[in-house]
């Protein structure tokens, strides 16, 4: 694949991911502000709001922007005693750093691939009051979020050694707190 | 190997790991599954990967995390927050100092509806910081103030800080939040105090404001504070008022600063776009440290080394204002380095029996963690409110002139650490009265 | 040999008592041979002891069998039948006579890799409230926590409002007024600090208890790594962690309930006519929960497995009667007489 077409790829499964992860966001503010309204005004609280927001919207909101925030140099690290370094060590060990990172994230992959298999085997499914809620389909958030997140750590170590950069791996555009947070770099 | 062994060796393997700048979160899951892996073995080590991530996502009150922070951001985005700067400004420009002083009162109020302190930093420099260098005022000044009244933003309620030690010391996130508001104006009443004492000192830090000011301005100016003074009593006056819980209030709140920014016509797409993507990106990189902390602490309790620890320091305990002592050093070094949350997620296991057994009250302690954590976020080398403000504010605010500038607010802030262990009530005084 | 357990509640819970008497029974059984090392909650927490039990994390740990509905699905019957507890040593001899005599029951246990041992019950749920709900006209329309669907349907029939809230939430709730009330033991007066917040409590309605609780079982790999006569000591002990278990969630009732007199808390107990309205609403409820069980749960031949455990309600409300004090050890020899004694050691689980 050309580097071009890595920067293409990335950033759709950032939109994928993001769009997915804001569906979660917005749908758990409306839900428990709408949860509240009706416990005030006709004394009739939704019975499954915590269950849905617990298993569905905190689920997409906290594991699908891991690879956003990766994209966008969010991740929370201590860069240091890295930044004194002189630059070709600080490269080799930003390279052996990213590449254990997504050996991890491919763990993580596995592993949650494997139990949202086993999930969907038993139909999974929690019991709020008297409404019986699926479950299972949310498990496969995880390794949704977390195999985009090794991909992009893997095209990265992969453009780090043949091409001795990965900056065409990071979103264009910085804006923001977030983006500020770690604007260090 | 004894199994504290393998305890002391992974807290080892995970500073040089954190040193290496590897993610703090990935670092922490890491170390946790090597360790054990050495201890229960691969199968179960497996199997620990997968209970923690879903199960300790996948709850009721962390979920008012991401409501805190999406509202804190649509308060930002939106610029709901200049109003507030612009009338502190006008009323108290006659002060020494009187921008500085603005700058405190609008971090006070923008702590209101956002949940971290960085979110503060970075709304306050973007608004106060360029008017005060405009004013002449010495840079130092300038954005020292700004970064550390940013973390009034972590204690006056919401708090992210004080959900996460709810959720994990089991107490009433309520209680902290009111507990939070007595350090919150304690904080800000102290770097009032230095703001006025350092400028009396120097007059040349802070150049008196020339301009004539009309009480028409003034009161103007008070219609600027609206937005943010309704969403403020909209979320807390709900809050503390019983028509939702805290758990809730994150939610009413996102959505009440989405309505306020729309009635005033600022709420464009690209302002939704920004707070979404920048709430998301935040949740993105701070969930996975609280995953991480949390193997981490099921590593440790495990592998008996915290309570090797506690043993350790458990004479302290006959002494409770030593115990504090002992605790808060450790989180001042911890803080140089380390991101509040993580700080915070490592060390509770360990702490919370050592706090108990003295018989320190819960709810105070929280929030007196939670103010230790906060000076952490100016001291340097790793300062996230300092790092924030002088990347929003740009070039004429770089860091070292920033570390220099929080010099005196982080003295004062020593100083009220030990007013808060000679007088609780500080803290516990309003929570007292509901 | 260290046993590991971890309890992922506060100390000082029934599931801490039952584990340490446990704990001191088997050590003396095997000579000292088998020791058990309890675990914190940092550990593991009540969700998370369910994997962490299959993966081996530790060998034994305290569930609470509501919480898994999919992975145990013929437990989930008995649990169904929340209401027909009154009397929690019965509750929890006949819980755990169903299970361990039961080959689905067992089967879905060991498909977890776990092998059951039993089950405790907390005591009979109460009404703890902001304002006195003994009749119709006081319960009407008023938000009251529930646990599970057993409650919330008992809530519908008498014309109040089942909500759910995370244990930890309901003090709070209930402080605002976000709520009027929590089904539970009066044994959480104290333990989620109630005490402090309520002002009536009404003790003889809606009844109930949370018989699911399971302190006992083990990992398979674990019980498979044990000799025969090991087994029939944990099995012996196992008898006595239920019946302790239970024993103390009990006498915490009557002795929160003291607490709370001497507080000021008005103690009510519902008229006769709230108590037929209430018992038929249970009674109707029985064919609810055979269609739940089928449909929700896919259980076969729910109505005999249904009837079958009323049976056995039956059978140890007159074993173990409660006109009389009992002591844990005494509750204990009447779960190995019954139950315990049955199973055999060089098989079962294996
Ligand atoms: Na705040
Ligand atoms: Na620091």
């Amino acid at each position: 694949m050309t580097m071009q077409g890595t920067a293409v790829l990335v950033r759709v499964l950032d939109r994928i991911l993001i769009v997915i992860a804001t569906i979660g966001l917005v749908a758990m503010m409306l839900h428990i502000s709408l949860d509240i309204l009706l416990s005030l005004i006709v004394n009739a609280p939704l019975a499954t709001t915590s269950a849905i927001v617990t298993n569905y919207y905190m689920i997409a909101v906290a594991f699908l922007p891991i690879l956003a925030a990766e994209y966008r140099g969010s991740h929370i690290g201590v860069s240091l005693a890295t930044d004194r370094l002189p630059p070709r060590p600080r490269h080799l060990l930003e390279t052996v750093v990213l590449a254990i990172t997504a050996a991890v994230y491919g763990m993580l992959t596995a592993q949650s691939w494997q139990q949202a298999v086993e999930k969907l085997a038993i139909s999974a499914y929690t019991i709020e009051q008297t409404s019986k809620i699926y479950v299972w389909p949310s498990f496969y958030m995880l390794p949704a979020a977390f195999g985009a997140m090794t991909l992009l750590l893997a095209l990265k170590v992969v453009l780090r050694i043949t091409t001795g950069s990965d900056h065409a791996l990071h979103a264009p555009e910085s804006a923001g707190i977030a983006a500020a947070e770690t604007g260090h770099d | 190997m004894t199994d504290a062994m393998i305890g002391s060796l992974g807290i080892l393997a995970l500073l040089v790991l954190i040193a290496a700048n590897m993610h703090i979160g990935i670092a922490l899951i890491l170390v946790s599954y090597v360790g054990l892996i050495a201890l229960v073995g691969p199968h179960a080590a497996w199997g620990m990967l997968e209970v923690v991530p879903y199960t300790f996502i996948s709850n009721w009150t962390l979920s008012s995390v991401p409501m805190f922070v999406f509202m804190g951001y649509i308060c930002f985005s939106a610029d709901l927050t200049r109003g507030l700067f612009d009338a502190a400004r006008l009323w108290l420009a006659r002060l020494p100092g009187g921008l500085a002083i603005a700058s405190v009162f609008g971090c006070s109020g923008f702590a209101a509806v956002t949940g971290s302190s960085v979110a503060c930093a970075a709304a306050m420099g973007k608004v106060a910081v360029p008017e005060m260098l405009r004013n002449g005022y010495d840079a130092r000044l300038a954005t020292g103030t700004v970064a550390a009244a940013g973390t009034i933003g972590a204690l006056i309620p919401p708090s992210i800080l004080l959900i996460v030690f709810g959720v994990i010391a089991q107490v009433s996130i309520n209680d902290l939040f009111l507990g939070g508001i007595g350090a919150g104006i304690a904080t800000a009443a102290t770097y009032i105090a230095v703001i006025l004492i350092r400028v009396k000192l120097n007059p040349s830090l802070a150049p008196g404001i020339s301009e004539r000011i009309t009480w028409t301005q003034k009161l103007v100016a008070l219609k600027g504070a609206l937005p943010v003074t309704l969403l403020v009593v909209g979320v807390l006056g709900g809050l503390f008022g019983g028509l939702f819980t805290a758990t809730q209030a994150g939610a009413v709140g996102a959505l009440l600063s989405l309505g306020v920014a729309a009635l005033h016509g600022r709420l464009t797409f690209p302002v939704l776009k920004r707070s979404v993507v920048d709430t998301l990106t935040t949740c993105g990189s701070l969930f996975i440290v609280t995953i991480g902390a949390s193997m981490l602490t099921r590593f440790l309790t495990l592998s008996g080394v915290g309570y090797m620890i506690s043993d350790a320091v458990d004479w302290l305990g006959a002494s409770p204002v030593l115990l504090l002592i002992v605790i808060a050093l450790v989180y001042l070094v911890l803080g140089m380095f380390l991101e509040p949350i993580g700080a915070m997620l490592i060390t509770l296991p360990i702490f919370l029996p050592l706090v108990a057994n003295a018989g320190i009250e819960a709810i105070w302690f929280g929030v007196f963690v939670a103010k230790l954590l906060e000076v952490g976020m100016i001291t340097p080398p790793i300062g996230m409110n300092v790092f924030v403000l002088s990347s929003t504010v740009g070039k004429s605010a770089p860091t070292d002139i920033v570390f220099r500038g929080v010099f005196w607010f982080f003295v004062a802030d020593i100083i009220l650490l030990g007013l808060l262990i000679w007088f609780p009530s500080i803290i516990t005084f309003i929570p007292s009265l509901m | 040999r260290d046993v590991k357990i971890v309890v992922g509640v506060p100390p000082g819970s029934g599931a801490h008592y039952g584990v340490d008497a446990f704990a001191a029974d088997l050590s003396e059984r095997t000579g000292g041979e088998l020791k058990v090392r309890v675990l914190p909650a940092s550990l593991l927490n009540l969700v998370q002891t369910f994997g962490g039990m299959k993966d081996g994390v530790v060998d034994g740990g305290y569930l609470v069998l509501n919480y898994f509905p999919s992975e145990l699905p013929e437990a989930t019957l008995p649990i169904e039948l929340a209401m027909l507890g009154k009397n929690p040593f019965a509750m929890a001899g006949a819980m755990s006579e169903y299970i361990l005599t039961c080959e689905p029951c067992i089967q879905e246990r060991l498909d977890n890799n776990q092998v059951p041992l039993g089950n405790a019950s907390t005591g009979a749920y109460a009404i703890i409230g902001t304002s006195p709900m003994t009749n119709t006209a006081e319960l009407a329309g008023k938000k009251i926590r529930a646990a599970g669907g057993s409650w919330t349907r008992w809530a519908a029939a008498v014309g109040a409002i089942g909500v759910s809230l995370p244990g930890n939430e309901i003090f709070e709730a209930m402080s605002q007024g976000t709520i009027d009330g929590a089904f539970n033991a009066p044994s959480e007066l104290t333990s989620i600090r109630l005490i402090d917040v309520a002002t009536d409590v009404t003790v003889n309605i809606p009844g109930g208890t949370v018989h699911g609780l399971d302190v006992m079982s083990v990992n398979r790999d674990f019980w498979k790594s044990l000799s025969t006569e090991e087994r029939r000591a944990y099995l012996d002990a196992a008898a006595l962690g239920n019946a302790a278990t239970t024993w103390k969630f009990a006498s915490d009732v009557a002795e929160n309930l003291k607490l709370a007199r001497e507080k000021g808390i008005n103690i009510h107990e519902a008229p006769v006519d709230i108590l037929a309205l209430s018992d038929a609403a249970i009674e109707a409820d029985l064919a609810n929960i055979a269609k739940i069980a089928k449909e929700t749960h896919g259980i076969e031949d729910a109505e005999t497995k249904i009837a079958r455990f009323v049976e056995l309600v039956k059978k140890w409300e007159g074993l173990i009667p409660l006109d009389r004090d009992w002591t844990p050890e005494e509750i204990a020899e009447i779960y190995r007489a019954e139950i315990f004694s049955k199973i055999d050691a060089a098989s079962y689980g294996l």
